[in-house]
């Protein structure tokens, strides 16, 4: 029953771990979304 | 798997964010740690918190605006080791121990984007500002809107001027503004982003591939320097300058804004490879716009603490790596000159 309830524990801290480092790749590794727009006027 | 798991697993998830947050807001108070994103500007907010985190000392601030050739971008890209650690400011910190140096240089800054970053400084207690002018940011290419500033996010910060240039984020920039205020992880992954992928993705893919596959790299090394005289061709084959330039105009009010502040200055015209540029540039032009660009700049009321050092024809071509970017003996070499200078009393015209 214990045991039962450390691999969950387990399971779930790894899928945790696993999602958090997936976001944390894509911020960094993801392409940057930020547009450079500008409006000129009448320089 | 049951839903429990699920459940643990987002909580899991929830407490890494938060425990990242909080070690990110303490890690980003020390200096230090601003080397593991090779103090990549990357946002407002990053610029921020570099400028905070240096001003907690109480030793004497000095403030470095600069451009590539002061962030090191030439020794990243002859990939030299520790890089980080022998450019301009980095040797001025060490020859100039009882002071703290900030530096703010970001690659391809225009005197636009200095105007704008002295603002920020103003809070601050600076005792001098350094920067550094190139040629290339007087030509014709940065002087038309959206070219005249390198970073559109410095433009709210740009006190009252004559450009009228207005910066209105889509709601995609200003979600991710939001993203950057609440969040430092997503902060420090865009510095770091653009830290690993500097200077861009394509020079740093290319950089991967010639690593894995030398024979097949886009770029054989005997292409470069064309390649790169191709590129800085416009920057050096201008036509004289005149008083509408706005990089000049930029110049003009950020030297004048700290004079009227009674901020010390120090500016220096950057070396130039004369060699290199030799069969690229206007050189009536060349000439004229230096002695231009310092009839306009160079302060004759209080010369001891608003200095203007034209080095443009200072050191020999074994200085550079290129048209201007210095090597780690000749960025030391400056640093002296630099150093030299806030020391004595007196501006100096050579810095050999």
């Amino acid at each position: 029953m214990r045991n039962n309830r450390w691999n969950e524990n387990l399971k779930a801290g790894l899928l945790g771990l696993a999602f958090f480092l997936l976001v944390v790749l894509l911020f960094v590794f993801g392409q940057d979304l930020s547009s450079s727009q500008f409006i000129y006027v009448d320089f | 798997m049951s839903r429990r798991i699920y459940f643990k697993a987002v909580l899991v998830c929830l407490l890494l964010f938060v425990g990242a947050h909080f070690t990110l807001g303490w890690l980003k108070r020390n200096p230090a740690f601003y080397k593991i994103v090779n103090n990549q500007i990357a946002s407002r907010e990053v610029l921020r918190d570099i400028i905070k985190a240096h001003a907690r000392g109480d030793k004497p601030v000095i403030l470095i605006l600069g451009d590539s050739v002061v962030y090191g971008s030439g020794m990243h890209a002859h990939q030299v080791d520790r890089w980080r650690e022998q450019t301009l400011p980095a040797f001025l910190e060490k020859k100039l121990e009882d002071y703290t140096v900030i530096d703010v240089s970001m690659d391809g800054s225009l005197p636009l984007d200095y105007l704008a970053l002295y603002q920020h400084a103003r809070e601050l207690d600076v005792a001098w500002v350094i920067l550094n002018l190139n040629y290339r940011m007087f030509s014709n290419k940065y002087q038309e809107g959206p070219q005249a500033i390198s970073r559109v996010w410095l433009l709210e910060d740009l006190p009252p001027n004559p450009f009228q240039l207005v910066y209105q984020p889509p709601t995609g920039d200003r979600i991710l503004q939001g993203l950057r205020k609440v969040s430092l992880l997503f902060r420090y992954s865009e510095a770091m982003r653009s830290s690993i992928f500097f200077p861009t993705r394509e020079e740093k893919f290319n950089q991967w591939l010639k690593t894995l596959l030398p024979a097949r790299a886009l770029r054989e090394p005997e292409d470069q320097e064309l390649l790169l005289k191709l590129k800085i061709k416009p920057y050096y084959f201008t036509r004289e300058i005149g008083e509408n330039n706005v990089s000049l105009l930029a110049a003009r009010l950020l030297l004048k804004q700290m004079e009227r502040e009674g901020q010390n200055y120090i500016v220096f015209f950057t070396p130039q490879n004369l060699e290199f540029i030799e069969e690229i540039y206007n050189q009536e032009a060349f000439a004229y716009n230096l002695q231009y660009i310092q009839d306009q700049l160079r302060s004759h009321d209080e010369p001891e603490n608003f200095r203007y050092y034209n080095w443009s024809a200072l050191y020999p071509t074994p200085a550079f790596y290129d048209h201007c970017h210095l090597t780690p003996q000749y960025n030391e070499k400056l640093a002296q000159a630099l150093a030299e200078s806030v020391r004595a009393g007196h501006g100096r015209e050579d810095a050999e």
